[in-house]
């Protein structure tokens, strides 16, 4: 169940990203936001999160980072009996067809491209939400 | 097993340009609510991007074929950042920075994905940012440079793109 009481996890390495972010977000309501500056930093906050009380209800994640990419990242993540289904939504400008399959078929929710507005971030995730909680 | 790419080298030509214009706009468009306006681009030899800040990414198919370098006059840049960060800059600062490195990673995955749509096999890569006021970024590169200035809001900032195919 994602809603905006769910704690979400901004994994990019890129400040003026993960304020675009954050901002888009914080307009939908959500409060409870972290941010991972790469994708090492990522994968030990998510794996942390996922055995405390409060896992991360949703996941944005780059591609192209420092440490480990986000694709390494998002397989990180299937791999965890705990964290298989958290909603992992890769953000990044890797537009070409093949990542989007790739990243799909590594279990990513959803895909967004670079260059987003904060608007078509939030409809994004509006559709997302809702096609999860169904 | 070695294998060989049959991806096309890559050529300097008005498609190329049309291609790296149209990468800019929709950056600057979609990030800033802004169009950037540009003169006619040209094909030099030794042209120095002039800027106080610059991102240079590399542009990789089986071998390195070309340098991608946006250059920014600190005036422009900060302008630009402004729109996102809701602030005035007066230094270049790590915002700043990280700025011209996301927009130039944002403008070579559009360009990369429209060459590669095209049959070219450019890889993803991470972008440098080159910092001092007034820098020239020599090209060492053996071919030619396509080179379009641009205007944003009046403020100017150029994209090169340098090849080693003469």
């Amino acid at each position: 169940m994602l809603s905006i009481a769910s704690k979400v996890l901004i994994a990019e390495d890129f400040e003026m990203t993960r304020l675009m972010l954050r901002n888009c977000l914080v307009k939908l309501g959500y409060t409870k936001i972290e941010e991972a500056l790469d994708g090492g930093q990522a994968a030990a906050m998510i794996e942390k999160a996922a055995s405390s009380p409060e896992p991360y209800g949703l996941i944005l994640c780059d591609w192209n980072m420092p440490k480990l990419t986000g694709i390494d990242v998002l397989k990180t993540c299937r791999m965890n009996p705990k964290t298989i289904r958290t909603p992992f939504v890769m953000v990044t400008a890797e537009s070409e067809r093949k990542y989007v399959v790739q990243a799909l078929s590594a279990g990513a929710t959803d895909y967004i491209v670079k260059p987003f507005t904060e608007a078509s971030i939030g409809k994004k995730l509006e559709k997302i939400a809702a096609r999860l909680n169904r | 097993m070695q294998t060989h790419s049959n991806a096309p080298r890559l050529v300097v030509d008005d498609q190329l340009a049309k291609i790296a214009i149209q990468s800019v706009r929709k950056a600057m468009e979609t990030l800033f609510t802004l169009t950037p306006t540009n003169t006619p681009w040209s094909l030099q030899k030794n042209f120095q991007s002039h800027g106080d800040i610059s991102g240079i990414i590399s542009m990789v198919q089986e071998k390195m074929e070309a340098t991608l370098i946006v250059s920014f006059e600190a005036k422009t840049i900060f302008q630009l950042m402004k729109k996102v960060y809701k602030r005035d800059f007066t230094t270049i600062d790590s915002s700043i920075q990280q700025g011209v490195g996301e927009l130039t990673n944002i403008i070579y995955s559009s360009i990369k994905q429209k060459l590669n749509d095209r049959g070219h096999e450019f890889k993803m890569a991470i972008p440098n940012v080159v910092i001092g006021q007034g820098h020239s970024i020599i090209n060492l590169h053996e071919g030619q440079q396509l080179v379009v200035p641009f205007s944003a809001d009046g403020n100017p900032f150029y994209v090169e793109v340098a090849t080693n195919q003469s």
